[in-house]
């Protein structure tokens, strides 16, 4: 079941897997600190009860770009990736913290490990620190290494890899990276600052460097004209490419919007990172207009409760407290630990805030319009 | 529909901004009839709405259709007498300065055939490109026109909250017993919102929204007009293609912030001042100054910035373009201080009443905060502005294309009529900076919520400058070849 789940990763060029499956952990590998194991046909489960180490030499061929970890654990277990430098003192190993989200079914956690300064693509150790406390089933580890033509292609494919609209969109455009990593090129946009070099480093230096050569083409073969306009063919190249890019991001944006907008229950509108919310304002608007002021609760005062005082002006959302002055609408967005009891009166986690009421509008599970006395 | 209702609500007031500037140039025309219209939907906006504050924060008179339909009233009516005491030409011939120079001149060969015909082309495929942006642009606006923090908790709040109370409010709804930080705003920006409100029949995000995507159109028609005027049509499409292409200046074009209304008046306040010092007569330089004084004089008007970073080094060009005017003996004495007189006169007028108010009712000078003049350099703002107006791409390639020209083209950036716009970008940017990188107000350049607004501003200025500087490095190779 397992092996049926774990991704394989057809792409990269050069893999060394060391499969855990069946209870296969050779004499190679080290654990030190104090633990309980179990190797069986789910692979390595190590509970530590200090610090662990978890590691191996590492004799590959192939450099070594990206490590791919597929594991189980019940909960969240911080850990570090580290590796040994060739040359260094042997106890001195580079850490890389990171962390394993808990995981009931096989998941793979992918480190571009190539992005950090401190990698090297041919360490001599590899291997895992477990933090105390850890539980966690190593089910595979892959190291990755990719060509030159591959983080080319990658680069490429990154150049037009576009940002989502965000309400930071206005303020700036992170544009086009380069990254020769398929790991990062995934998530360019969503673990920020993208990961990666600027387009416009890449272009500045092209055209420092086609500056120098058409200078120098101007004095030795004395065609100033030629060369300023061979210098000029490129820059405008690079500056249509650049607009080209760029253009088509925001025409992404668009098509996004529409698709995402444009379908035929209203409640289901998912609107940027907003989600629902715009649709359950519409929604809400008209049922508070004549209440001047009303109860918002949400878990996101920002930015909601800021557009909700913009849409339903001039009525007021404020907080709960205010409930007290007589207020009888109470809006809920996304607060599952507001309910209704059998009473009819309003709950948060079992405490009554309201007098008994009814739901004028039940949106979601957790998102609902309540007015008390009706 | 929504369209239609907004130009119901736009048109008369850049009807009455053209005419203010039809008579402002007097005797002595020098705009071209695209360009009165241009500069006129600009200052007419703003003219009228300075007007309504002016009724609202010192007579009281309310801020409702009625209100407002008085201050358009109170300004129309004394132009269009003045207008018709004058009597003054409705048409005027449109100049160019350099038809030689650009491709205005009449084109009889093959080859300039040729060329005419590619700039035909080139210019169908900009503007279908171009169209394609917008639309994108436009979706984006449409689909929510309340999106970004700045229109929900500023412009469109602060206007929606004025129109309800139909008086300038200062202290918010949330918050009832402090003034908010951003009445310190000036309440153009809004007051133009609620025009366009009460005029197409009540609040409509979507009708509103429609000034962003006026604006720049507005600043592409700016940058069209002014270097067509100075360099020819094929430059001009150049400029045109160029601010087009800028990416953040399309978003701001579908946004509703007041980042591009800035640009504008920014634009308008500075061009008279390079096409005074472009013509050698002295009647025309006068009409520039004239224009141009008007025009600065709205520019406090528009966002606090503009007071701060913007009007103090477009007051001290005017200072030089008028001691050059006399030394150069283009304009007499008197004549330079008869336009000295406009400048001042007119901004005592505007700046005098919204210094006032902001005194009487304690509103702060900075932005939305109070001025930082704690000066220390701030770790990591200098690196963040470098990646923000030169890595990201915010605005492409431009700020090194800008860099390159200023080094390359040092004589027409520096000692032509172009030195307005170099020093004038220059230091601003320079202050910016400065800003950023030893202020508190770090903040906007190490979060980028500020930085690459700033910039934003001056885009229509800078890609004139570009253009023109591009032209004259292309003149000058020109000049090799047939020697």
């Amino acid at each position: 079941m397992a092996v049926a789940i774990i991704p394989l990763s057809a792409h990269a060029e050069s893999i060394t897997n060391w499969s855990f499956l069946g209870g296969q952990v050779g004499p190679e590998w080290l654990i030190n600190g104090q633990f309980k194991s179990a190797a069986d046909m789910g692979g390595l489960r190590i509970i530590a009860e200090s610090d662990v180490n978890v590691f191996r030499k590492l004799q590959t061929e192939h450099g070594v770009d990206a490590v791919e970890i597929t594991y189980l654990s019940l909960q969240k277990t911080e850990a570090a990736l580290i590796w040994h430098l060739p040359g260094t003192p042997e106890n001195e190993v580079v850490q890389l913290p990171i962390s394993f989200a808990a995981s009931t079914v096989p998941t793979t956690k992918r480190i571009d490990a190539g992005r950090y300064e401190e990698w090297i693509r041919h360490p001599d150790v590899v291997g895992l620190r477990l933090g105390k406390g850890s539980d966690i089933q190593i089910i595979q580890i892959r190291l990755i290494g990719w060509n030159t033509q591959e983080k080319v292609w990658n680069a490429l494919q990154s150049y037009w890899t576009f940002d989502t609209m965000s309400p930071y969109s206005v303020n700036f455009l992170w544009g086009p990276v380069f990254t020769g990593s398929p790991i990062t090129r995934t998530t360019l946009y969503t673990d920020l600052p993208p990961k990666g070099l600027y387009a416009n480093i890449v272009w500045y230096a092209l055209l420092l460097l086609a500056g120098a050569v058409a200078i120098a083409w101007a004095k030795i073969f004395k065609q100033r004209r030629q060369s300023t306009l061979a210098f000029v063919m490129i820059a405008g190249s690079i500056w249509m490419l650049s607009d080209i890019r760029m253009g088509a991001e925001i025409v992404s944006y668009a098509l996004h919007d529409i698709a995402s907008m444009n379908v035929d229950n209203p409640r289901d509108q998912r609107f940027r990172e907003r989600a629902s919310f715009p649709a359950f304002i519409h929604a809400v608007a008209p049922l508070v207009a004549d209440r001047g002021r009303y109860v918002f609760l949400t878990q996101y005062p920002y930015p909601f409760l800021g557009l909700m005082r913009y849409h339903t002006h001039p009525a007021l959302p404020v907080g709960p407290e205010a409930a007290a002055d007589g207020l009888d609408t109470w809006v809920i967005f996304a607060r599952g630990d507001i309910g209704m009891n059998e009473a009819g009166q309003l709950t948060s986690e079992g405490k009554i805030v309201s007098p008994p009421g009814r739901i004028l509008l039940e949106f979601g599970p957790d998102t609902f319009v309540f007015r008390s006395g009706t | 529909m929504t369209l239609l209702l907004f130009l119901v609500g736009f048109v008369p007031l850049a009807c009455i901004g053209a005419l203010t500037m039809r008579l402002l140039q007097g005797s002595s025309p020098v705009l071209s009839r695209m360009e009165c219209i241009l500069y006129g939907s600009i200052v007419g906006p703003t003219m009228v709405m300075i007007m309504i504050f002016i009724l609202s924060a010192f007579a009281h008179v309310p801020i409702h259709l009625g209100g407002m339909l008085l201050a358009y009233a109170l300004l129309c009516i004394p132009l269009l007498i003045f207008g018709w005491k004058q009597r003054l030409p409705a048409k005027r011939i449109i100049r160019s300065l350099s038809p030689a120079q650009g491709w205005n001149a009449v084109h009889e060969t093959a080859k300039e055939f040729q060329q005419m015909k590619t700039v035909h082309w080139a210019g169908m495929l900009l503007a279908l490109w171009i169209a394609l942006k917008l639309a994108s642009g436009m979706t984006l606006l449409m689909m929510d026109p309340a999106y970004n923090d700045d229109v929900f908790n500023n412009w469109n709040y602060r206007a929606k909250v004025i129109m309800h109370e139909e008086q300038l409010v200062l202290a918010l709804p949330h918050n009832p017993n402090a003034i908010a930080g951003v009445s310190a705003y000036p309440p153009t920006v809004p007051l133009l919102k609620i025009w366009i409100a009460l005029v197409s029949g009540g609040w409509n995000d979507r009708i509103i929204a429609l000034a962003s995507p006026l604006w720049y159109l507005l600043a592409l028609g700016l940058v069209w007009s002014t270097i067509k005027r100075s360099a020819g049509r094929g430059w001009a499409l150049l400029g045109a293609y160029l601010i087009s292409s800028l990416p953040l200046l399309l978003m701001h074009g579908s946004t509703p912030y007041a980042d591009l209304f800035l640009a504008l008046h920014i634009c308008i306040a500075l061009l008279p001042l390079f096409h005074a010092l472009e013509t050698t007569d002295a009647q025309e330089r006068s009409t520039w100054l004239r224009l141009g004084a008007f025009a600065l004089a709205l520019l406090p008007m528009t966002k606090s910035e503009a007071l701060l970073i913007h009007l103090p080094p477009i007051l001290l060009l005017v200072a030089g373009v008028l001691f050059l005017s006399i030394h150069t003996k283009t304009l007499t004495v008197k004549q330079a201080l008869h336009a000295a007189l406009w400048y001042a006169g007119l901004l005592a007028i505007v700046l005098g009443t919204w210094l006032t108010y902001k005194y009487m009712n304690g509103l702060a000078f900075g932005n939305a905060k109070p001025i930082d003049t704690a000066l220390a350099l701030q770790p990591g703002a200098l690196r963040s502005i470098g990646i923000t107006w030169v890595l990201e791409a915010n605005f492409l390639l431009l700020p090194g294309l800008l860099i390159t020209l200023l080094l390359a083209r040092q004589r027409a950036a520096f000692g032509s009529p172009l030195a307005v716009l170099s020093l004038y970008v220059i230091t601003v940017i320079v202050g910016l900076a400065a800003i950023f990188a030893l202020t508190g107000l770090s903040t906007e350049a190490l979060r980028q919520t500020g930085s690459a607004r700033g910039i934003v501003q001056l885009l229509p200025v800078m890609v004139i400058l570009v253009t023109m500087l591009l032209r004259d490095w292309w003149g000058a190779l020109d000049r090799e070849r047939k020697e």
